[in-house]
C-alpha cells in the first residue's frame, strides 16, 4: 500500500502549467458581464416595486371608487327623499290652505251673515228638516237665508219687500 | 486576504479579488482535470467550464462546511464537469494504451513542453490506467484523495457522500488499486 502513497507522491510533484490559456481565460473572466452588472439598470426590483404599486392603486380606486359610487347613491336617495318632502310640504300646504279656504268660504257666508247688526238667527224647519235661518234686513228690504243644521250648506234665499 | 475574504469580495463583484482567488485556483484544477482526462484540450475545457460556472454561481456559495467550503465546492464543479466529459466520452472503463501515450505528445509545442516537465509521465500514466479500472466513484476518491490530497471531510462534501463512507471506499478502492498494479510489470519493476 505504500509503494502505490509514493507512486501517487512522485506524480504529484509534477505540475502542467499552460500559461497562454491562463491568461486568455482569466481576461475573458474578468471581462464577462458578471463584473459589467453593477454598472447595467437592474430591472427586476423596479419591475417588482412598479407592479406592487400598481396592485396598491388598482385595489385603493376599486376602494374608493365604490365608496363613491354609494356617496353617490346616497346623495341621489338624499336628494330624493328631499324632493319628496318638499313635495309632501307644499302638498300639505296646499291642501291646508285649500282646506283653510273651504273652512274659510263656509264660515265666512253664514258668519259674515251673522256678525252684522241687521241680522237675525233663529232655528226653523224647511222641508221637514231643521234648518237655521238668518234675517238679513236692508232699509226695507228682508233677506233670509236657509242654512241646513251645521250651517255650511245654503239651502234658500227669500228676499221680503215690506214696503209692498 | 484570506480565501474567504475573496470569495466575498467577488461576491461583490470584486475584480482584483476574483483575479486573485483565480490565480489560487487555476493550477490546482487544470492539473487536477489534467491528471484525470490525460488531454490537454479537454483539460483546458473543462477548466473553463469549471470557473464560467463558478462565476455564473458563485451568488449562491454558501460556507456551509468552514473555511474549506470553497474548496470543496471548486471541487465539486469540476469534478461534476469530469465526470459529465467522461459520460460524454465513455471513457471511465478506457484503459490507457500506447494510443494514448502517443495522443498526449501530439499537441504541439507546448505540450511538448508539459511533457518534459513530466518526468514521471510513466508513473503518471500507469496510475491512470489502473484507476480507471475502479468504479466511477472511486476513481474521484484516489484522485481528490491522493494526487489532490484533500481531506475526507473535504471529499465528503464534493461527492456527498458521508465521511465514514468516503473512508471506506478509499481503503477499497487502494486494495483494488494494489492488485491491478501488482499485474504491471512496470510497477513490479519498480518494487
Amino acid at each position: 500500500m505504500n509503494n502505490i502513497e509514493e507512486l501517487f507522491k512522485k506524480v504529484n510533484k509534477e505540475k502542467i502549467l499552460i500559461e497562454g490559456h491562463k491568461a486568455g481565460l482569466k481576461n475573458y473572466l474578468l471581462n464577462s458581464e458578471y463584473f459589467n452588472e453593477r454598472e447595467v439598470f437592474d430591472y427586476k426590483p423596479a419591475f417588482a416595486a412598479i407592479f406592487f404599486s400598481l396592485i396598491i392603486i388598482s385595489a385603493s380606486f376599486l376602494f374608493f371608487n365604490n365608496d363613491n359610487e354609494k356617496e353617490i347613491a346616497l346623495e341621489n336617495d338624499q336628494r330624493a327623499l328631499g324632493v319628496q318632502s318638499e313635495y309632501f310640504n307644499e302638498s300639505m300646504k296646499m291642501m291646508s290652505a285649500t282646506s283653510d279656504t273651504v273652512i274659510e268660504e263656509s264660515s265666512t257666508l253664514y258668519d259674515k251673515l251673522v256678525s252684522k247688526d241687521n241680522t237675525e238667527a233663529y232655528d226653523s224647519v224647511f222641508d221637514e228638516k231643521e234648518v237655521k235661518v238668518l234675517e238679513v234686513f236692508e232699509n226695507s228690504i228682508k233677506t233670509k237665508y236657509y242654512f241646513n243644521k251645521d250651517k255650511n250648506i245654503l239651502l234658500k234665499t227669500e228676499i221680503i219687500n215690506n214696503n209692498k | 486576504m484570506n480565501i474567504k475574504e475573496l470569495v466575498e469580495k467577488s461576491k461583490n463583484k470584486d475584480k482584483e479579488a476574483f483575479s486573485e482567488l483565480f490565480d489560487l485556483y487555476y493550477d490546482k484544477i487544470i492539473n487536477y482535470v489534467f491528471k484525470r482526462t490525460l488531454n490537454i484540450d479537454y483539460a483546458k475545457d473543462i477548466t473553463s467550464n469549471t470557473f464560467l460556472k463558478v462565476l455564473e454561481n458563485l451568488h449562491r456559495f454558501e460556507w456551509r462546511n468552514g473555511e474549506n467550503s470553497f474548496n470543496s465546492w471548486i471541487y465539486k464543479i469540476a469534478t461534476n464537469e469530469v465526470n459529465q466529459y467522461f459520460r460524454k466520452q465513455n471513457k471511465y472503463k478506457l484503459s490507457i494504451d500506447d494510443e494514448n501515450f502517443k495522443e498526449l505528445g501530439d499537441f504541439g509545442e507546448e505540450v511538448e513542453k508539459i511533457e518534459k516537465r513530466l518526468e514521471n509521465d510513466e508513473y503518471l500514466l500507469v496510475l491512470n490506467k489502473a484507476i480507471k479500472q475502479l468504479k466511477p466513484i472511486y476513481q474521484d476518491i484516489m484522485h481528490l484523495r491522493y494526487f489532490e490530497e484533500l481531506t475526507y471531510s473535504e471529499i465528503s462534501g464534493i461527492l456527498n457522500k458521508n465521511e465514514t463512507t468516503v473512508r471506506v471506499y478509499s481503503k477499497r478502492a487502494l486494495e483494488k488499486l494494489k492488485d491491478i498494479l501488482k499485474e504491471d510489470a512496470l510497477f513490479i519493476n519498480q518494487n
